[in-house]
């Protein structure tokens, strides 16, 4: 097998923060799963899918961060007051309470139990409205949209 | 009048420098006095480049005054509007001030900062389904574990301080301790806090 091509740091361009987006999502993904399978909502073959990708997924980015140059930890954002990006190992269990506050679970909660964001976003440019966009977002699972209200945990 | 302490009379035998080099003097009134610097031009105070090595010399006239004798440290910035108007105040509460003066003469204050130890969940990542999923709720677990233990140490540490008489105040990490200066060792082992201990000093939290 040959050796991965590294590249030097400095050319490493957006990559820290689209192996950082990439890690949130694959993390995400992972809590989403661990919820699915704690309510036995997955079968045995679903649960090794998953765990296979997952762990390909996360061997992947390894890859990449040794290919870029990229200590691993450096994914992870510390976002002061907010807390950080991604929990410590073993800090966050989905349905679990946690000492630490980090946008992962921020987001797997809000995911579990359904959101809905609505706004509007002008773009322009040397004080031209040029593009209006209004949008109407709902971020939920599918477990959760198939789960009535009142039994969402 | 600017004022940096509160002490018993007699004054100490203090010659070390106030703010910008200027005179300490004592200014007693009844069985109280004040260390002040009659002389200090306040505006240094409030100006950005002369502020910050102010904050230093106020600090270090407690510190060397705290090493002559029991003192009742003021803020920074603490300044009376006249002579008459510190007499004044001296008069009106020496009564609290003494008693104050007299719980803490043979007491030091001590800074001591806890950080918790954080080791990395042993438990390996290197399983295949289900198991991949499970070791997580250990990884989990165990990190639970060691904050419950880390609870245990620190609600330990503070019984055994109190059995020695030992004041505390909690501040976030920190933790100010009033302790008898003739106590020695007052601190227990503990492996799952890092600890920092700074000390003695003026009772900056116990006034």
């Amino acid at each position: 097998m040959s050796e991965p091509v590294k590249v030097a740091p400095a050319q490493a361009g957006l990559a820290p923060l689209v192996l950082t987006l990439i890690e949130l999502i694959r993390q995400l993904m992972e809590a989403q799963v661990i919820r699915q399978m704690d309510q036995e909502l997955l079968t045995e073959a679903q649960v090794n899918a998953a765990a296979t990708s997952l762990i390909a997924m996360e061997n992947q980015v390894l890859r990449l961060c040794e290919t870029f140059g990229i200590d691993p930890q450096d994914l992870n954002l510390d976002l002061g007051e907010v807390g950080k990006l991604l929990p410590d190992r073993g800090a966050y269990y989905p349905g679990q309470p946690s000492p630490q506050a980090s946008i992962l679970e921020l987001l797997d909660r809000l995911l579990t139990t359904g959101v809905v964001l609505q706004g509007e976003v002008d773009l322009g440019v040397a004080g031209l409205d040029l593009v209006h966009a209004r949008l109407y977002l709902m971020l939920s699972t599918h477990t959760s949209l198939r789960t009535p209200p009142h039994a969402t945990p | 009048m600017y004022a940096f302490a509160l002490l018993a009379a007699p004054p100490p035998a203090y010659v070390g420098p106030g703010l910008a080099g200027g005179r300490v003097m004592f200014w007693t009134a009844g069985r109280v006095l004040a260390a002040v610097q009659p002389d200090l031009d306040l505006t240094m105070l409030a100006e950005e480049t002369t502020a910050l090595e102010a904050v230093v010399d106020h600090d270090r006239v407690i510190q060397e005054l705290f090493a002559l004798a029991p003192v009742l440290p003021l803020r920074f910035a603490t300044v009376f509007s006249s002579a008459d108007a510190l007499s004044e105040h001296l008069l009106a509460h020496q009564d609290l001030y003494l008693a104050r003066l007299d719980q803490l003469q043979d007491r030091v204050e001590f800074t001591l900062r806890l950080t918790p130890v954080v080791l990395a969940p042993t438990v390996a990542n290197a399983a295949e389904g289900r198991a991949y999923f499970q070791q997580r709720k250990q990884q989990y677990q165990q990190v639970q574990d060691r904050q419950q233990q880390q609870r245990a140490e620190q609600e330990h540490l503070f019984t055994h301080l109190q059995t020695l008489g030992v004041h505390y105040v909690l501040e976030g990490e920190r933790v100010h301790l009033l302790v008898p200066r003739a106590l020695g060792v007052f601190l227990i082992p503990l492996t799952h806090w890092e600890v920092t201990l700074t000390g003695p000093l003026p009772p900056y939290h116990f006034v």
